[in-house]
């Protein structure tokens, strides 16, 4: 972890270079603020856990980084582009490309197969029967050959949240982004999904930055920051 | 085709393939129903406006009818014009009539009713009267001593005349009076065509005109021509007139007078009633649309998030919907043409004023095709462009 005082661009090792980002949510008259001064760089292979109790900013800082959202303030580099201010059609194209993100609640779309919802992403920029090739190898990757036909529904949640990591991998993103991943699984399907993201981070070399509020899953990571009312608490390097 | 553009057609194929038939089935069936109902109203009144413009015809005036040339009051020698005209081209049939002012007489009453003359033979192929006897017979060639009434003349209790309260029967003796001289008929049969300006005729043959006025023997006051197919009464005119058809050649447009009216109005009541039923079709169409949509934010919100760009997201709604749409058409086209058209050709509506079938005029189911797709790509696009203007979170946490 470097402090982010005095640096204000992202240097060539920089995956994710976050500089002083506020949140700010508006529920009617009250006035939430989720992020308050944040900042953090995430290295190439870094494998990042964000812990926190509920409503400490974990997933609000999540969403700034997998462009799901926008900050109020502050600035957001990815890949050594300033993502905030960005117009949507570059934002989704760097989701496209840049980033995978998994979600907490798998988000697969139900009338798609497994083998195609991990097609999905890649349809956006190869032929057909290399985005078939690519999501069979992908599915293979995360042990689901034989699930491939399967729609959502036919698959336990631990292997819906598979395809998803499939998924998230068929473009060869720069990051992978894991917002609670386990939270919805079973303490064997969650050890699975874990063992592949470990597997994805050491023997790919992939970064990975991952929100839980499990503290046994903290030793996944060889990063941790703790973030309680939208700022880091505690960060600690493992490795 | 472009790589990004096949994500729409995809997520189509695989919606259609693998969602739940029961909701799919749903969606197609109410959006054939409104297109049922677009159609349905126009049909009718196009069947209502149809009935009276053909009865007016195969009753009344032909296509074409011919009178007697300015400044003569008939045509003479009729039976060569009728053989001039059956020659001209795209003539079915022709047939000489002759109209004899005067009044009927019967149980002590009389009536203002003309009487015509007619050669049943020629009359039977030009006009469909013979074929709307109610009771007894038409006319037969050379009868002297018969006539056949209109509806309205012989009368029901129901038609609730003044001129025969009890009806007029076959077999009964009306008077004809022509120049204060009275001629006995027989009634020979009853036709009722449901259109007033034909059942409230009465017909003679030209033998029996001879009867009561020798004087028009030889003459006629019209000739009715009936066309091989309806539509092209203009030509047949031109071709008739180039043929030296002599005498006043009108078509029944020209004739239509009251028809025309009636027509008019219901085109009117048609116009109202299918703005009224695109609104209704459109409302119900966009709900649905909207409702399936809406139903499906969050793959909207799971699309964007791993990169597929918003055109295209809407794109894939807005195809789909046009799919559903496409389907409702194709479904509401079989059951109307399958079931409802041939359903109501064989029982027709009976209303006072003739039969009335369901008619369609094919620019006007393209219209309505085309229209409830149109109305469904719309209902499509709304939600779809409203899911990808909104936060991606929202759409994915459905909040």
């Amino acid at each position: 972890m470097q402090d982010m005082a005095s640096e204000i661009l992202p240097g060539p090792d920089d995956v994710i270079l976050v500089d002083d980002i506020h949140k700010t949510y508006h529920l009617g008259e009250v006035s939430v603020k989720a992020l308050r001064g944040l900042s953090l760089i995430v290295k190439k292979g870094d494998f990042l856990i964000i812990t926190g109790r509920n409503g400490s900013g974990k997933s609000t800082l999540m969403h700034q980084l997998g462009l799901l959202d926008s900050p109020d303030d502050g600035r957001i580099f990815l890949s050594g582009k300033e993502v905030t201010g960005m117009r949507e059609k570059e934002r989704s194209e760097l989701r496209l490309r840049d980033l995978g993100y998994i979600f907490q609640e798998f988000a697969l779309i139900a009338e798609l197969t497994a083998l195609e919802n991990v097609m999905l992403p890649t349809m956006m920029i190869e032929r057909t029967e290399v985005c078939r090739e690519k999501a069979s190898e992908m599915l293979s990757l995360v042990g689901l050959d034989e699930q491939a036909t399967h729609l959502p529904n036919q698959l336990s949640g631990g292997e819906q949240q598979k395809v998803a990591i499939a998924r998230s991998l068929m473009n060869e993103p720069n990051v992978l982004f894991a917002d609670e991943p386990t939270a919805n699984l079973d303490l064997v399907s969650a050890q699975e999904v874990l063992l592949i993201f470990e597997r994805l981070n050491k023997e790919e070399g992939h970064t990975i930055v991952m929100v839980t509020h499990e503290h046994e899953e903290t030793i996944y990571g060889n990063r941790i920051i703790t973030l309680s009312d939208g700022k880091i608490i505690y960060q600690e390097d493992h490795v | 085709m472009k790589t990004s553009k096949r994500i729409p057609l995809f997520l189509i194929v695989r919606h259609v393939r693998h969602s739940n038939k029961w909701t799919l089935a749903l969606i197609v069936f109410l959006m054939a129903i409104a297109f049922i109902n677009l159609l349905f109203i126009n049909s009718l009144f196009s069947g209502v406006i149809e009935s009276n413009q053909s009865q007016l015809i195969n009753t009344r005036t032909g296509n074409v009818m011919i009178t007697p040339a300015k400044g003569s009051d008939f045509i003479d020698n009729p039976a060569a014009l009728v053989k001039q005209v059956d020659k001209v081209p795209g003539v079915q049939a022709a047939a000489a009539e002759t109209l004899v002012p005067g009044s009927i007489e019967f149980a002590g009453t009389r009536g203002n009713f003309d009487v015509t003359a007619i050669d049943p033979a020629q009359e039977k192929k030009a006009t469909t009267v013979s074929e709307k006897m109610v009771t007894g017979s038409y006319l037969s060639p050379g009868d002297t001593e018969g006539i056949i009434l209109g509806d309205i003349i012989a009368g029901k209790k129901e038609n609730d005349t003044d001129f025969a309260p009890n009806g007029i029967k076959v077999g009964d003796t009306v008077n004809v009076i022509t120049d204060s001289m009275v001629h006995p008929f027989q009634v020979r049969g009853v036709f009722k065509t449901k259109f007033n300006g034909t059942d409230d005729r009465a017909f003679v043959t030209n033998q029996g005109l001879n009867k009561i006025a020798p004087a028009l023997k030889g003459k006629a006051t019209a000739a009715i021509v009936r066309a091989d197919k309806r539509g092209n009464e203009t030509k047949l005119v031109a071709d008739m007139k180039a043929a030296g058809v002599p005498g006043t050649l009108r078509t029944w447009q020209q004739l239509a007078g009251a028809v025309r009216e009636i027509t008019s109005s219901f085109v009117t009541i048609n116009a109202l009633m299918t703005v009224v039923g695109f609104f209704i079709a459109a409302v119900t169409i966009f709900i649905i649309i909207y409702v399936d949509v809406t139903h499906r934010r969050q793959e909207v919100g799971i699309l964007r998030a791993i990169g597929v760009r918003s055109p295209l997201v809407v794109m894939t709604y807005v195809l789909q919907a046009a799919v559903y749409s496409f389907l409702g058409v194709a479904l509401g086209t079989a059951l109307y043409f399958a079931i409802l058209f041939p359903y109501f050709k064989a029982f027709p509506f009976k209303i006072p004023i003739g039969d009335v079938s369901l008619s369609i005029i094919p620019w006007d189911y393209l219209f309505r095709a085309f229209t409830v797709v149109a109305v469904g790509m719309l209902s499509g696009l709304i939600p779809a462009l409203i899911g990808t203007r909104r936060p991606i979170l929202d759409d994915i946490l459905n909040r």
